[in-house]
């Protein structure tokens, strides 16, 4: 297994004007299970395209622990990239599309047919080896697929959305076969997708990716408490933010004044809170006034939108009061220890 | 889609003109083959326009030419059409001319390409000047013979300068319509450009190219004009044959021409199952 | 389950790799095209502007528009051959698009039974030669009162040719979603507003390509329309013919570049529809 490390890596495609990737700086550990997520057109397949060797980056260096790979091509990096769209090859049998690295490497016959026969025992595809790919499922091609990569031993395993052509059902039971396989392999794995449940589910850690650059790194957690800008808290489901500007503790914006613990330098700064922080009613600090329009009742927990200064906010409140507060004006407290404070960065 | 009735309405029209044409002049012609040509007052129904033939001196040889040269320029064909084509999708300076003069040879007639080989590559022709201007022979009866020769050298140039963009164009609408997925797929397990090419690219552009290869196959084996133009009088490709025992005045020469036309259908149809049991053998090894 | 981590790691024979060889190829490749294609037309230029040039010449001695103002003069009948040429072209591909279209249409979108007869049906002309089948039909058109016709070698065009109209379309239409049109009725457009809104700018390419391929056949034609026009009905291939046998060079090269005119004009137009994303020339891959 090796980290992956990538050095200000960047890439144009060819009569494209602006990068697909931009400067992207970060590491991967050895054995780490890391999921690079951001919306559709962000430039996560070109990431991974990279890395596998099958782009060649414009700027930027690529290592695999110590060793630079940039200039190495594709057939020879130890890392194995698995498409969105399976790719087995469609003239050939699932056994053979299995054993297909293992031929490309000139292994032995016994020893291609034994490991590809403990692939298959592994992924649960023995019954189907002599099918051809049109005859199989979408989820035991993923599984083929996947069997088709893992047999090689790679020391990098890149995953292109691999769940993505799945019903939610299989969804659940290959990201769980995933999460197992990786464990056990403890193979290097850089796994792509647009969903932030799937990577919150999976990842040890997690890249956001926004328009070609990295934007925030970490664990899934601080996605949720301290999201680097607005645009991440919404990626993550949080649209309650509102600008203002900042001095010493406290923070001036459009609905008022209020008190926050947050450290951040004074100036413009962008203040965000999550929906399950916000207290409903009068707990003396940071007290404000907003019409509640619409209450939504979710089982264990209601949820509110209410407006504030015209844009809308979201409160997830307990279901027990059971007061019916649709249409009505209301007090709401942001407790200060919650509010999160994102400097502006000076444009 | 369709329901019966609509389908046989739009399929109709296409297939009366080519049943008649096509099956009534099989028929027609192969029963003058048998000696029915009522014309000259001939009734008979036999095999004797075969036998002559078959036993004919000149026969087995013109087969053999035929078959060798319509095998050669369709595997030469098939060859440069997939490098061709393996070239021309990458993006490079100029490629909008570069496929442009490609498809070309598409449109130049048979007949033009023919005048054309023949004024470069014979004896006295272009090629030979230049041989001649830098030193490399010193009379045109030492530049090798390339046109009326025995091997049809010629011939093949011609169908394989002809038909060479007709397969490439084929070849790349299929690399077109797979993308560069596959090919990514293969390098980053493990092959490398040339595995790449072998166990992926050329498998999947074979089945594509099978039936235009067959085309050309049976158009080159059967057709007349660029051998009666470019080729040996002795021996002759089958269809050079064929047309000079048809236009021959002695009408008792027809039913062999009808023999000889009716034989090559029946080769041209043998030699294309025995190509397709070939390729699909080669596909299914090399995958 | 299997414990993975007991393969060896990442074991790989050393492949022979070079990474400059592809790029001097790709370069070589390109070239190659470029001179292959220009090479045979070369000499046609040339020598239609000469008077007099032996070997060991690599360029005229004497330039002369002798074979031009032949060509020019009514005696050499060459405009009336153009003519003859481009109605029969014109008419054949009219002809073949209005069969072929439907016909293409029908076997793209449905399975049915006995497609697999309809289809061999439709390759038969031109898998099998034409030779076997134009003799019985020579012989059923004098029986018609079609030989020497125009009409008559229009519709013997028709069998070569239209064979590549239905396939083309049959291709085109197999990558064709009827939903659409289906949606432009439910949006209110009448049948001629949606074949003219939606089907037509979808299969426009293959009608392209088709129209192409059946208008290049019929021009480039020579034996049909010998046998069946029988000497009166002069196309340009007609003449051709006769003046390459004959051995003229200037004239006969001129009139190779009469004939390439119109063919290179229409390639102009046509160009981006054969090596486009259109994959109209899929269609050849899928019979
Ligand atoms: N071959 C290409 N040529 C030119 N531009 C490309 C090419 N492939 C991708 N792009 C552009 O590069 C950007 C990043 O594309 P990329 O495929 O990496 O996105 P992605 O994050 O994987 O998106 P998705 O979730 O839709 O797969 C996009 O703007 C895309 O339009
Ligand atoms: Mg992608």
């Amino acid at each position: 297994m090796s980290s992956v490390a990538l050095h200000q890596l960047s890439h144009s495609y060819a009569g494209s004007t602006y990068p697909a990737v931009k400067d992207i700086d970060f590491t991967i550990e050895k054995g780490e299970l890391v999921s690079l997520l951001g919306p559709s057109g962000c430039g996560k397949t070109t990431t991974l395209k990279l890395i596998a060797g099958l782009l060649r980056p414009t700027s930027g260096e690529i290592y695999f622990d110590a060793d630079r790979v940039t200039d190495v091509k594709p057939e020879r990096r130890e890392a194995v990239m698995v498409f969105q769209n399976y790719l087995l090859f469609p003239y050939m049998s699932i056994e053979e599309n299995v054993g297909f690295g293992l031929r490309m490497r000139r292994l032995n016959k016994q020893v291609i047919a034994q490991r590809v026969q403990e692939i298959l025992a592994v992924m649960k595809l023995e019954k189907l080896k002599g099918r051809k790919p049109a005859q199989l499922s979408g989820g035991q091609q993923q599984r083929a697929a996947l069997a088709r990569a893992l047999v090689l031993q790679p020391k990098v395993l890149l995953l292109d959305e691999p769940l993505s052509n799945l019903d939610a059902h299989l969804r659940d039971e290959m990201r769980e076969l995933i999460l197992s396989i990786q464990r056990s392999l403890g193979v290097t794995t850089i796994f792509v997708t647009h969903d932030q449940e799937e990577a919150v589910l999976l990842a040890d850690r997690i890249a956001l990716m926004f328009d070609g650059k990295i934007q925030q790194v970490g664990e899934s957690k601080i996605f949720y408490e301290r999201p680097a800008s607005r645009r991440i808290a919404s990626f993550f489901g949080n649209n309650n933010s509102i600008s203002g500007f900042k001095e010493n503790r406290r923070v001036t914006c459009s609905i008022g004044e209020f008190l926050v613990e947050s450290d951040a330098a004074a100036g413009p700064v962008t203040v965000v809170i999550r929906p399950e922080s916000i207290l409903f009613g009068d707990h003396g600090v940071n007290s404000f006034n907003a019409l509640v329009k619409r209450q939504i009742y979710m089982g264990t927990h209601n949820r509110y939108r209410i407006d504030v200064d015209g844009a809308e906010w979201e409160v997830i409140a307990s279901a027990d009061s059971g007061a019916d507060l649709e249409g009505k004006r209301v007090s709401f407290s942001l407790p200060p220890e919650k509010i999160w404070v994102i400097p502006e960065r000076g444009q | 889609m369709n329901t019966g009735l609509s389908l046989i309405f739009m399929l109709a029209p296409a297939l009366v003109v080519i049943l008649v044409l096509f099956a009534g002049g099989l028929a027609l012609g192969f029963s003058q083959s048998l000696g029915y040509m009522p014309i000259i007052g001939a009734y008979g129904f036999n095999l004797d326009a075969y036998l002559q033939l078959i036993k004919s001196p000149g026969f087995v040889p013109s087969l053999l030419l035929t078959i060798f040269i319509s095998v050669l320029a369709t595997l030469l064909a098939v060859v440069l059409a997939v490098a061709t084509a393996l070239t021309l999708r990458k993006r490079f300076v100029g490629k909008k001319i570069v496929s442009f003069l490609y498809q070309f040879p598409l449109t130049v007639p048979h007949l033009v390409v023919a005048v054309g080989v023949l004024l470069l590559v014979s004896q006295s022709g272009l090629m030979a000047r230049a041989a001649f201007q830098v030193g490399l022979i010193s009379d045109p009866a030492q530049f090798p013979i390339l046109v009326f020769d025995d091997l049809g050298i010629g011939v093949i140039l011609v169908y394989v300068w002809k038909e060479v963009p007709f397969i490439g164009l084929i070849a790349l609408a299929v690399l077109q319509s797979m993308g560069n997925d596959y090919e990514e797929q293969a390098r980053t397990l493990g092959a490398n450009s040339w595995q790449t090419f072998r166990h992926v690219l050329l498998p999947l552009i074979i089945p594509g190219i099978l039936p235009g290869s067959i085309i050309i196959f049976a158009y080159v084996f059967s057709s007349f004009e660029v051998p009666f133009l470019l080729g040996k009088s002795y021996p002759a490709m089958l269809s050079v044959l064929s047309y000079r025992l048809y236009t021959d005045v002695d009408l008792d020469a027809r039913p062999q021409a009808m023999a000889m036309s009716i034989l090559i259908a029946v080769f041209v149809l043998i030699l294309v199952l025995f190509y397709r049991r070939l390729s699909q053998r080669i596909l299914r090894r090399s995958g | 389950m299997i414990d993975l981590r007991r393969f060896p790691s990442w074991d790989r024979r050393e492949v022979k790799g070079c990474p400059a060889c592809f790029r001097v190829i790709h370069v070589a490749v390109i070239v190659a095209i470029v001179v292959g294609v220009l090479l045979p037309v070369i000499p046609l230029l040339v020598w239609s502007f000469s008077h007099s040039w032996f070997f060991p010449e690599i360029l005229p001695m004497e330039l002369s528009g002798r074979a031009w103002t032949y060509i020019g003069s009514p005696l050499s009948k060459v405009a009336n051959a153009l003519i003859n040429s481009l109605i029969i072209g014109a008419v054949v591909t009219a002809s073949a698009a209005v069969l072929g279209i439907p016909a293409g249409r029908a076997l793209g979108l449905n399975r049915f039974r006995g497609k697999t007869l309809v289809e061999f049906l439709i390759l038969a002309p031109i898998i099998v030669p034409g030779l076997a089948v134009i003799m019985g039909i020579h012989v059923l058109f004098i029986r018609l009162g079609l030989v020497d016709t125009l009409f008559g070698v229009v519709l013997v065009h028709l069998l070569p040719s239209l064979p590549y109209m239905i396939m083309v379309m049959s291709g085109v239409f197999a990558n064709y979603n009827v939903e659409f049109e289906q949606q432009a009725y439910s949006l209110g457009a009448g049948r001629i507003r949606t074949f003219v809104h939606v089907t037509l700018p979808a299969i426009l390419p293959g009608i392209v390509t088709g129209s192409l391929f059946v208008f290049l056949i019929s021009w480039s034609q020579y034996i049909l329309t010998v046998l069946i026009g029988g000497g009166r009905v002069i196309t340009l291939p007609v003449l051709l013919f006769a003046f390459a046998a004959a051995g003229d060079n200037a004239v006969t090269t001129a009139l190779c570049i009469v004939f390439l005119a119109p063919a290179i004009l229409i390639l102009l137009f046509t160009s981006r529809y054969l090596s486009g994303e259109s994959g109209a020339m899929g269609g050849f891959g899928r019979l």
